[in-house]
């Protein structure tokens, strides 16, 4: 008997533990607040190692770069500075930074915290994953290589409280827009030494309750794997212009579950860029104030390994790429608003009229198989597709597999991978079709472009041509945006007419929003920005 | 009995070892690295990256290094989270597996032992028929499709309970609770099935019946304390079955358990976190083996016997 009783009451605890969190989540729900999910846990909150969405999505609400983004029309504003001058030859600018702002503890935000946060990214220990991106900043290369060891030699100087220099070596279009991204912030220096070395990056400076921030809001608390929250930042410079008092941000990592956490309303925002494709359709059908499909610079595509035959012959690339029914892919497989992907870029980049598009062609097809030597298909060797395992990749795969086999009477096996032996196999070119996948975190072309360069860390395919790198060098140093658009264009007919890669489709994004979640502009670079969102329950 | 046990916690340190040595080989072996990205890592980044994790010493190095600093409990930092301990992140993760766990344990017996006397008491009738059939399907059912079915029924026809998350809304702990629970339950309700049906034939039963004792007291106080003991035998591989077993219902409903952790390090090649989160499993097994081992020579006075002459 007692046995029972004891059961009896453990049931009772159990039911009793349930029933205390409702008065809290209750009272969550009415907050002037934002609960949304962010895609996978954050791995980090340090801009200098951060790599991930999920990251960058926190990261959005804690920090203000030096300039911001107009989301609805790409312009640049001012942020953190409140304005800023280029010199006549392109290779020097000049910030000047507000002089109200604050961290959120109060402290002053000046030109030296910017400085320190350039020289920690560039320190070779700290092992920041785009500070090669930033060579063209006077001394980075050789501070970050090694060859200069004074962090002082970088080109990124204060020339006093509220003024900050940049030197360049040559001149770069994309500076500017780079500035605007979320880990370009500054580091409050004291509370990040106060847990460790500067470079330290497993130290716990980004804790709740450590973490220095400059931007709207400040971390009160993360839970690893559960919540992050992130409440009002007091001395933000700007504080009277944000509305919301607190951000919930969930990791959510499967669609379904966000889609069902949306549902069931835990959560009024899902944005982690994705929801199950079986799921738009409903929501078309049922809800579509809820649903936003957005069109994202980002591209779906093949990798050919060119350095193999019969991929080392660029008519049988070109075949297998007129062979390819987008149209059907888009309309029968992916269904979540994608587009066919006739180039590499998507059109929204600006230099898109210039380029010619790729055509869904059979008879050219077979024309350009047949003069590389295989009619019909015929001694075709059988090739391998490789994918990373996940369902979609999968699908369009055995779509793409039957259309070559009837199209062209060519046989390609496939085969999945786990992501890293994915990775791994792909940049050992270890394959001859790869799936892949590329997103331009500015919106310019050149980002896409900029992978296939000979040698970059992208391009897995083995190809490189000396024309096009001269062309994308050139570029990246033309400010006209026409010119450097029709330099892009040209670089990127040739990357279309040598074919190493295979463009499917353009990604596209999808969003579930609750009617209450007002002031967030839905952009193609699924950047969000925080202080403009206000929760309004006066529609109910 | 002290003896036996100082035994068996010696047998269990070259078998923990053992774990440890394969596991550090056998994710090194695994195609791809930690810093592995979509876009290459520039080499002098890799070269950076490696020196300050230590993977640019020889492996044994690497290997004695981290044995060292197990032995002081560090578990070493999380590659993926690299603000995060591995020690910090399984003590953030552990209490909720444990919490999840001990509710589906109890579910299962409670609701489990129900089910097995309800049906103990008219055997081969429509009232055993009925709870065995759903203990069958019970069983067949995986935790990643009751999980879902639930969550349609409960949280969004009926709108009764939230779908995902732990803690943070209301009644959130009941729906992963009972997938869980379930197949364990449908084991329970089996194993009690099978003890009462054999015990109610006893002759004591009768006796006790004849005294004229109520059906319920009969049922309660003398067959269920025998009809109950597969049970207990069961308890132990079932606790160590849930704590272990858990990241499938933790991924469906987003629970930050160790389970997730343990599941994402190897998709991440989280050197440090395999490690950690597979030697902290293979300890709990151990242990919960050792315990069972113990409880079972402590009930056997056979086997009490020759564990003291040992």
């Amino acid at each position: 008997m007692k046995f029972y009783f004891t059961f009896f009451a453990i049931t009772l605890y159990i039911l009793a533990l349930g029933s205390c969190g409702k008065k809290d989540n209750d009272a969550r729900l009415n907050e002037n607040a934002l609960h949304l999910s962010i895609g996978a846990s954050p791995q980090s909150i340090d801009p200098h190692v951060v790599t991930g969405v999920p990251g960058i999505k926190v990261l959005a609400g804690l920090g203000e770069s030096l300039v911001s983004l107009n989301l609805e029309t790409q312009a640049l504003e001012p942020g953190a500075a409140t304005h800023w001058e280029l010199s006549e030859d392109g290779l020097v600018y000049t910030f000047f930074l507000r002089q109200d702002a604050l961290w959120s503890n109060g402290e002053p935000v000046s030109a030296s915290d910017f400085v320190f946060a350039w020289q920690r990214g560039m320190t070779p220990s700290v092992g920041w994953q785009y500070a090669t991106d930033f060579y063209f900043i006077d001394g980075a290369e050789a501070y970050h290589t090694g060859a200069n060891q004074d962090p002082n030699s970088i080109g990124v100087k204060a020339v006093d409280d509220y003024t900050l220099k940049f030197k360049l070596v040559r001149p770069y279009p994309l500076f500017l827009k780079q500035l605007t991204s979320e880990i370009q912030i500054p580091l409050h220096k004291t509370s990040l030494e106060q847990h460790g070395k500067f470079d330290d990056v497993v130290s716990n400076w980004t804790n709740a309750g450590n973490f220095v921030s400059n931007g709207p809001f400040y971390l009160k608390t993360w839970e690893i794997n559960k919540i992050i929250v992130l409440e009002k930042n007091p001395h933000y410079w700007d504080a009277q212009s944000v509305k919301l008092d607190k951000i919930y941000l969930y990791p959510i990592e499967t669609e379904a579950a966000e889609e069902r956490s949306f549902r069931s309303g835990q959560i009024q925002f899902a944005f982690g860029d994705r929801i199950p494709v079986d799921k738009i359709a409903v929501y078309r059908e049922k809800n579509p104030e809820n649903l936003k499909i957005i069109n994202t610079f980002a591209t779906y595509f093949y990798l050919l390994n060119v350095t193999k035959a019969p991929f080392d012959d660029v008519r049988v690339r070109q075949a297998l790429a007129h062979a390819i029914d987008r149209k059907a892919i888009v309309t029968n497989i992916t269904k979540a608003g994608e587009e066919i992907a006739v180039t590499l870029n998507p059109p929204a980049a600006g230099h898109h009229a210039h380029v010619k598009p790729l055509e869904y062609d059979v008879n050219l097809a077979k024309q350009l198989l047949a003069e590389a030597g295989f009619p019909n298909g015929e001694n075709f060797p059988t090739v391998s597709l490789i994918y990373n395992t996940a369902d979609v990749h999968r699908k369009v795969a055995l779509a793409i597999q039957q259309m070559w086999k009837s199209n062209l009477g060519i046989n390609v096996t496939l085969e999945n991978q786990e992501w890293k032996v994915f990775l791994n196999t792909r940049q050992n070119l270890d394959f001859a079709i790869a799936r892949a996948g590329s997103i331009s975190s500015l919106g310019d072309p050149q980002d896409f472009l900029e992978s296939f360069k000979s040698g970059h860390g992208m391009n897995n395919t083995g190809w490189g041509n000396s024309e096009y790198d001269k062309l994308m060098t050139e570029a990246s140093a033309t400010l006209n945006l026409d010119t450097r658009y029709q330099l892009l264009a040209q670089a990127e007919n040739i990357l279309l007419e040598e074919m190493p890669l295979i463009p499917l489709y353009y990604y596209a994004n999808s969003y579930l929003i609750h009617e209450d979640v007002k002031g967030h502009t839905f952009n193609p670079l699924s950047r969000i920005n925080y202080k403009d969102i206000y929760i309004d329950r006066t529609e109910k | 009995m002290l003896g036996f046990i100082f035994k068996r916690v010696l047998a269990a340190i070259p078998v923990l070892f053992l774990v440890i040595l394969i596991t550090f080989v056998l994710v090194r072996l695994a195609p791809g690295g930690p810093f592995d990205e979509e876009r290459n890592v520039p080499p002098q980044v890799l070269e950076n990256l490696n020196k300050r994790y230590h993977l640019d010493d020889p492996i044994h190095v690497q290997f004695f290094d981290y044995l060292g600093n197990l032995l002081q409990g560090d578990f070493g930092p999380s590659y993926k989270y690299p603000n995060r301990s591995v020690t910090e992140i399984i003590s953030s993760g552990v209490p909720v597996t444990m919490e999840l766990g001990f509710y589906a344990l109890i579910f299962a017996v409670f609701a489990g032992s129900l089910a097995g006397i309800f049906a103990a008491l008219k055997p081969n009738s429509w009232r055993d028929y009925t709870p065995m059939s759903i203990a069958m399907i019970g069983i067949c059912v995986p935790s990643f499709v009751m999980g879902p079915i639930l969550v349609l029924i409960f949280g969004i026809w009926l709108n009764w309970l939230p779908v995902a998350g732990w803690g943070y809304a209301a009644y959130d702990k009941i729906i992963p609770t009972i997938t869980l629970g379930a197949t364990y339950a449908a084991y329970v309700a089996r194993l009690t099935r099978g003890g009462m049906l054999e015990v109610l034939s006893q002759d004591y039963i009768r006796t006790a019946r004849a005294k004229g004792l109520p059906e319920w007291k009969v049922i309660l106080f003398h067959a269920l304390r025998g009809g109950i003991a597969p049970v207990v035998a069961f308890l132990g591989p079932a606790a160590a079955g849930l704590l272990s077993g858990s990241f499938v219902v933790e991924t469906i409903f987003q629970i930050p358990g160790i389970g997730r952790f343990f599941l994402q390090a190897a998709f991440n090649r989280d050197y440090t976190m395999i490690l950690g989160t597979t030697v902290f499993f293979a300890g709990l097994i151990i242990s919960f083996n050792l315990i069972t081992d113990i409880v079972t020579v402590w009930l056997n006075p056979k086997l009490r016997k020759d564990a003291f002459e040992k």
